[in-house]
């Protein structure tokens, strides 16, 4: 379903907004990432990143040990 | 604000609208206002778009957030610029001062300042160095980015970094004696502060 699956499991901030920037330059509009990590920051990094580059986050999903993004390149 | 003033166009080419003087004269003048006003609001935009950070600190870990802000904003699509004075350019050094060109004085203020950024310390909890060392340890463990990685993720995102110029000067340092980093200018404080003036963030740290 994704164009691109992106890990940052273990990663703090600000490493996995850094490994998201890095993805989506190589990526074309309407692709979709999906991102997975485990710094409780993410979920509020990753919509504030959204919010502000002009992507669109999505979906979100919470699991025990880690949050999935899914995020579409505009 | 660009649809208004096809609308306004659109409706000027319609044969059925045949404006007054005094209606043409009033449009022209809303064309003018819509597009200085226009034209307004892009510079307000890439404002928001622009970061300026002054690093002063030559602490371990008021430069550690100096960095991670650096890099977020680029991150998040920004043009970032940190501007290190004063005590921070210690974190830039990359050897000690050798003889011939510099004088004992300069060379002595070298000898005293960190040279590099794994000789910088904590601003707290230091404790003779044990401290830092803890700390440095730590954020090993859990992956925390050290100032080296932080650096080298700032100029993957091009982060553009420029040094004081009478920083470097008053403590005995010249660009040789600086890491490299790609594109690292020398700089004195208007070069700040026009980009200051540009940016819609601007911090010292």
């Amino acid at each position: 379903m994704a164009d691109r699956i992106l890990a940052t499991m273990g990663m703090k901030c600000p490493r996995p907004l850094f490994e998201v920037s890095k993805t989506m330059r190589g990526m074309e509009k309407g692709e979709v990432l999906e991102v997975s990590a485990d710094d409780p920051a993410f979920r509020l990094d990753i919509e504030a990143w959204c919010r502000r580059t002009g992507n669109a986050l999505v979906d979100f999903q919470t699991h025990p040990e880690r949050m999935v993004a899914i995020i579409q390149k505009k | 604000m660009s649809t208004m003033l096809e609308n306004v166009r659109l409706l000027k080419e319609t044969d059925c609208f045949e404006p007054t003087a005094d209606v043409q004269s009033r449009l022209a003048e809303l064309e003018a206002q819509v597009r200085e006003l226009s034209a307004r609001a892009d510079a307000q935009s890439k404002k928001q778009d622009k970061i300026s950070i002054v690093a002063f600190s030559g602490d371990l870990d008021k430069l550690l957030a100096a960095m991670v802000i650096a890099t977020g904003g680029a991150s998040m699509g920004c043009k970032v610029e940190v501007f290190f004075t004063f005590w921070a350019t210690s974190a830039l050094r990359k050897r000690q001062a050798r003889g011939g060109d510099k004088n004992w004085l300069e060379r002595m203020i070298n000898w005293m300042l960190p040279c590099g950024s794994k000789q910088l310390q904590l601003s707290k909890m230091n404790m003779g160095g044990m401290g830092t060392a803890m700390m440095k340890r730590r954020m090993k463990e859990k992956k925390i980015a050290d100032l080296d990685e932080l650096f080298e993720m700032a100029s993957e995102l091009g982060v553009r970094v420029f040094v004081c110029e009478m920083s470097m000067d008053l403590l005995g340092m010249c660009m040789d004696d600086l890491v490299d980093y790609p594109k690292m200018g020398c700089c004195g404080v208007s070069t700040f502060l026009a980009s200051s003036m540009d940016s819609g963030t601007t911090l010292f740290i």
